[in-house]
């Protein structure tokens, strides 16, 4: 296993403790997630949200760390304590989510476990990666194009030749690099950058592979906004800074909307810039929406997520607002 | 595949409440209403096996056999013809009921006998193809005996041997037996294998010695590489040699009679009565040839979560049978968009095969379907948009990657479809706010514009323009692509310049603002044409002419250039001086070029303009075709739009003919009845009604005809020598220079001769004799006789 190479093939004690810890709140977690089924949507929602973190992100002693402040309790709701004090940001999505905190920490846990050395999950994220990357050698020449402008990228990444295929993630444009490649257009990234945003590695602050090969976070070009008195103009006025909108709809008894993205990141991007600020003496409740299609890319053509998404939304007439004058037709000459 | 989608128990529970609006209260009539729901539906999704549906269903025909025979063998024919993708359900009940009641079985024989021999006869080829399917399909059913369909086969493969027959005649036995083999092949290899490989040998023979020089003129790409552009009865044929080394064996087809097999063997068999295809009639239209389109193969689709997902190979027979069910549902539904996706996208075996791959294969195939679409374009445009709302992750995923590999392989696709892709592109484009990865498409703005990749970008953001408005266009792309962006659709007005300015000419500035103040005020058209009239002296008279013509033309379009509608009505308004003035073909010509000056920037109101000028005879047909092939338009004529206006114009003629030889008909018809019932006195009172036209009449209306008749074959005329004349110039300056003649121009230019023989075949074919010996003789250059004589063996 690619991540394990970076470990010595003997465990310490700390870890021996820390995978026993992981058994059981792997437990503790299937018993949750049973008893949570209905609630299945929005405990995703919140694995999303948290997985931004910087405390959950760390590798190695980090993480042990991190759990250290959780070893303490070892119920399932004394876990979900500490995690909820982790997670402060997951405190604004919604009203509903304090019912099932336990879930999602002890999943939370659960990945830090994951990160440390158990390698169970991410065994399955990588193979759906290499596949992800061995399919279809038929391809577009603007994939094609693509392709090698990130193979030529991902040659000087520090870190891919100890994590192999999961390299393939981090490759984005925001990657510092330190060869003086031109950087390609926004759009050649690889679909799965997408997954990843540039300010979640921000936060982390270090060129930190291992968290990219969690389960990813939910993703989606939807976001539900909360404020009073909002309107479709104010949407779109707050929300065009971060990227194309592709639609905007409004529910104005509930104060609410759903403003659509063209692509996922600016969905992140604008919750991480609007939730729980002032716009315009609005206050926003900013998350991702819960009931949106996922939508994986299944081919390489770049437009493909854009047209899914618009497909998606309902809407065909979309955002766009006619800017043309009115013309009249007075005259009777004929 | 599912008529409705009730299951099959709703029908027996609330089946007396109402499954039919309209209660009749006949109770024998209720009675096979009910028979007939019952048979249609049976297949559809229900709690209980289809096998255990056909065994209650078989036994509750038979109770009924005696009172309702008839109704009930109607019923099974029409559904064997008219629902083939429900054939061996079908067979298997038939089968079952043949093993309790053998009378029956062979009288059902007989009926789908008849039925393939009336449709043969009204030439209903699918029809005919599906029944005879079916009869091979019930020897699986142990109804019928292997020896005498082969029998049946055979006499259809030696209609396929006849010589001095159409080849498409003989195209269409080969192919309805071949389509036959995914069905019955196993059986027949089991128990005649020697005949049918006799039968296949003869088959071989055929398909290796026929005629292949359509083939070219059909594909949609000139190139074979990726996936090859197989002519449709090469591939069947290659799919059915597959089929044959693989023992007979698919496992495509559902076939609930394997269940019932214990109790079908036990059946006696029948044998077919003896049937001998009809002989040739020349009357007789044939399916034309088809060739395969291929876009996708394995390594295109992504890989599913275990490998049983996979696009069959194209030699697969597989690949044929999906292929040609996802046409039938969607030959079905394709008047309602919506059910048509359902239906296509609930296709039974979804979970083995891509089938959003699938889907857009075929879907694209049937839009570049040459010589002509089966339906309307925005047919396919629609239901894919429905798909794509239906499949929202990942249909338009599979859409975009079709699309750009079409753009992608551009260049070597044929003209027609070329076209047919930037409207729908476009269309598709305008329900998806325009989004497209454009800057992908950037590279392209630096080659040469009359390449095909650069030239449909341009055509398609012309064809969006047409969908939205001018600035939204140039809102959409990057800003990179200046030089794609269309003009803003604006007209210009040569004579709006004051008469004192220098560059302004002169008499035609002070003509244009008088005309301009006249027609302000309205005054009448006699004042009109006496302001036209009046002009300076001192100029010849040709050049008067072309300067009233130019100037009136310019002002009036100016002046009603506010929207399609008002230039329209100035048209109407206008329209006896319009005539007055364009009372020679030069003059018409001139009043083209005029609207040309006025409108360039404007492509589609340059196409409803002359569709307008046509309706109203202002401007004849063969002025079009002049103007268009003028010097004056060398610059637009590798743009789409000037093909529109030509192919418009061509079915304007068209049209027009049909509409007088059916005229012409009907009134001869009419004078022929009248007279073999004039006997019939108590008839007149009733003829009354309806005037009788006399001979002389109908002599009129033949000699309209006629010229009408002569008018379209010197249309043809003049398009096919303008070509010739062009494209010949072109080939020796070419030679002369030691150049390669296989330019851009070159491209378009016989890609644009080819189109007009492809989209108008039916037209141009009454006159092929005329313009073999006028224009396509034999000393022609090859290249362009080459496309003449793929349009000849189109019916050869």
């Amino acid at each position: 296993m690619v991540v394990a190479l970076s470990f010595p093939a003997k465990l310490t004690d700390e870890e021996l403790m820390l995978k026993a810890k992981y058994e059981k709140l792997r437990r503790i977690k299937k018993k949750v997630a049973l008893s949570k089924l209905p609630h299945h949507h929005h405990d995703d929602k919140l694995k999303g949200g948290h997985d931004h973190k910087p405390a959950l992100l760390l590798s190695g002693a980090g993480s042990t760390a991190a759990l250290a402040g959780s070893g303490g309790t070892s119920s399932g709701p004394g876990l979900g304590v500490s995690g909820a004090s982790l997670g402060g940001a997951g405190a604004g999505l919604g009203g509903s989510h304090h019912r099932i905190p336990e879930a999602k920490d002890a999943k939370e846990v659960a990945k830090k476990l994951i990160r440390t050395g158990a390698l169970q999950t991410i065994q399955k994220t990588i193979e759906k990666d290499k596949q992800e990357k061995s399919r279809g050698f038929k391809r577009s020449q603007g994939l094609e194009r693509k392709l090698t402008g990130l193979d030529a990228r991902a040659g000087y990444q520090p870190f891919s030749a100890t994590h192999g295929p999961s390299g393939g993630f981090d490759t984005g444009g925001e990657d510092m690099n330190p060869e003086p490649v031109e950087p390609p257009p926004k759009k050649v990234k690889n679909l799965y950058d997408t997954f990843v945003t540039a300010r979640d590695r921000e936060e982390r602050g270090l060129p930190d592979r291992e968290g990219n090969q969690s389960e990813k976070p939910r993703q989606g070009h939807t976001v539900y906004v909360f404020g009073y008195n909002i309107s479709e103009d104010f949407l779109k006025t707050v929300f065009a800074s971060n990227g194309k909108i592709v639609n905007v709809s409004l529910e104005v008894e509930k104060n609410c909307g759903f403003v659509t993205f063209e692509k996922p990141e600016s969905a992140e991007a604008a919750i991480s810039e609007h939730n729980d600020t002032l716009a315009q003496g609005i206050q926003l409740k900013v998350s991702m929406a819960r009931r949106q299609p996922q939508i994986d890319p299944i081919n390489d053509a770049s437009s493909s997520s854009t047209w899914s998404t618009i497909a998606a939304s309902h809407s065909q007439k979309g955002s766009h607002k006619d800017k043309r004058d009115l013309v009249t037709y007075d005259d009777g000459i004929f | 595949m599912n008529r409705r989608k009730r299951g099959y128990e709703d029908r027996e529970g609330g089946g007396a409440g109402g499954y039919r609006k309209k209660r009749r209260t006949n109770e024998t009539v209720e009675i096979e209403d009910r028979l007939e729901s019952l048979i249609l539906r049976v297949g559809e999704k229900s709690t209980s096996s289809l096998e255990s549906n056909l065994e209650g269903l078989a036994s509750v025909l038979e109770a009924d056999l005696t009172t309702y025979k008839n109704k009930i063998l109607k019923i099974l024919v029409d559904c064997a013809v008219s629902l083939p993708d429900k054939c061996t359900i079908y067979t298997t009940l038939i089968g079952l009921l043949n093993t309790k009641n053998y009378n029956f079985g062979g009288e059902c024989v007989e009926l789908l006998i008849k039925s393939m021999k009336d449709s043969l006869k009204t030439v209903k080829w699918e029809q005919a193809r599906f029944a005879l399917r079916f009869i091979a399909d019930l020897v699986n059913c142990h109804v019928i005996s292997a020896g005498s369909l082969l029998q049946l086969m055979d006499n259809f493969v030696d209609a396929a041997l006849e010589e001095g027959v159409p080849q498409v005649r003989r195209d269409w036995f080969a192919y309805a037996v071949l389509s036959c083999l995914p069905w019955v092949g196993r059986e027949l290899y089991e128990k005649k294998e020697s005949e049918l490989d006799r039968m296949l040998g003869s088959l071989e023979g055929y398909i290796k010695r026929r005629n292949k020089t359509h083939h070219n003129a059909l594909r949609v790409f000139r190139s074979d590489t990726p996936h090859p552009q197989e002519e449709y009865l090469d591939c069947l044929w290659q799919q059915i040699k597959r089929l044959r080394s693989d023992m007979w064996v698919e496992k495509h087809i559902v076939r609930p009679y394997l269940a019932f097999d214990s109790v079908l063997c036990e059946a006696l068999q029948h044998n077919l009565p003896q049937m001998v295809p009809q002989p040739h009639h020349p009357s007789t239209i044939y399916p034309l040839p088809q060739v395969v389109f291929r876009m996708f193969d394995y390594t295109d689709c992504p890989e599913g979560p275990s490998s049983t997902i996979i696009l069959p190979g194209q030699h697969s027979i597989e690949r044929y049978l999906i292929e040609e069910q996802l046409r039938h549902i969607l030959k079905t539904y394709h008047k309602e968009r919506k059910e048509c996706a359902a239906q296509l996208l609930s296709y039974p075996l979804k979970n083995k095969i891509p089938l959003e791959y699938m889907i857009v294969e075929v879907m694209f195939g049937e839009i570049f379907r040459l010589p002509n679409p089966e339906f309307i374009e925005i047919a396919y445009g629609s239901i894919l948009i429905e798909l794509c709302k239906l499949q929202p992750s990942t249909m338009p995923q599979v859409l975009a990657q079709a699309t750009e590999l079409l753009f992608e392989r551009i260049d070597t696709m044929s003209v027609t479809c070329f076209d047919r892709f930037i409207s729908w592109f476009s269309y598709h484009l305008s329900n998806f706010q325009f989004r497209w990865s454009w800057e992908d498409w950037e590279e392209h703005t630096k080659t040469d514009p009359e390449m095909p990749k650069p030239k449909f970008i341009k055509e398609v953001l012309l064809k969006c323009l047409r969908l939205a408005y001018h600035q939204r266009i140039v809102d959409v792309v990057p800003e990179s692509f200046a030089a794609f962006a269309p003009e803003k659709p604006e007209a210009h007005f040569k004579f709006a310049l004051d008469p004192n300015e220098p560059g302004a000419e002169i008499n035609g500035c002070n003509l244009a603002f008088k005309l301009v103040n006249a027609i302000k005020q309205k005054i009448s058209q006699e004042e009109i044409q006496a302001i036209l009239s009046d002009i300076p002296e001192g100029e010849q008279d040709r050049e008067l002419n072309t300067l009233k013509v130019t100037v009136f033309t310019q002002t009036l379009l100016h002046l009603a250039s506010k929207s399609f509608s008002h230039s329209f009505a100035a048209i109407a308004k206008f329209h006896p001086t319009f005539k007055t003035l364009a009372d020679t073909e030069e003059a018409q010509i001139c009043m083209l070029r005029s609207m040309y000056e006025l409108w360039r920037k404007h492509h589609q109101m340059m196409v409803v303009l002359v569709d307008k000028l046509l309706k109203t005879q202002i401007v004849e047909c063969s002025a079009v075709a002049n103007w268009l092939f003028s010097k004056e338009m060398v610059g637009e004529f590798t743009k789409v739009y000037t093909w529109e206006i030509l192919h418009l114009t061509i079915r304007k003629m068209n049209k027009h003919v049909n509409k007088l030889n059916k005229e012409a008909n009907d009134a001869r018809k009419m004078v022929e009845d009248v007279e073999s019932e004039s006997e019939d006195s108590d008839n007149d009172q009733s003829r009354k009604t309806m005037e009788k036209p006399t001979e002389e009449q109908v002599e009129k209306l033949e000699e309209k005809l006629e010229a009408a008749q002569a008018d379209q074959k010197n249309l043809f005329l003049i398009i096919f020598q303008r070509f010739i004349m062009i494209l010949s110039e072109h080939l020796v300056r070419c030679d002369t220079d030691g150049v390669n003649f296989k330019n851009p121009w070159y491209h378009w230019t016989i890609g644009r001769l080819q189109q007009i023989f492809l989209l108008h075949h039916e037209q141009v074919e009454k006159y092929s004799t005329t313009l073999e010996t006028l224009l396509f003789t034999q000393d022609l250059d090859p290249n362009i006789l080459d496309v003449f004589q793929q349009f000849l063996a189109l019916r050869m």
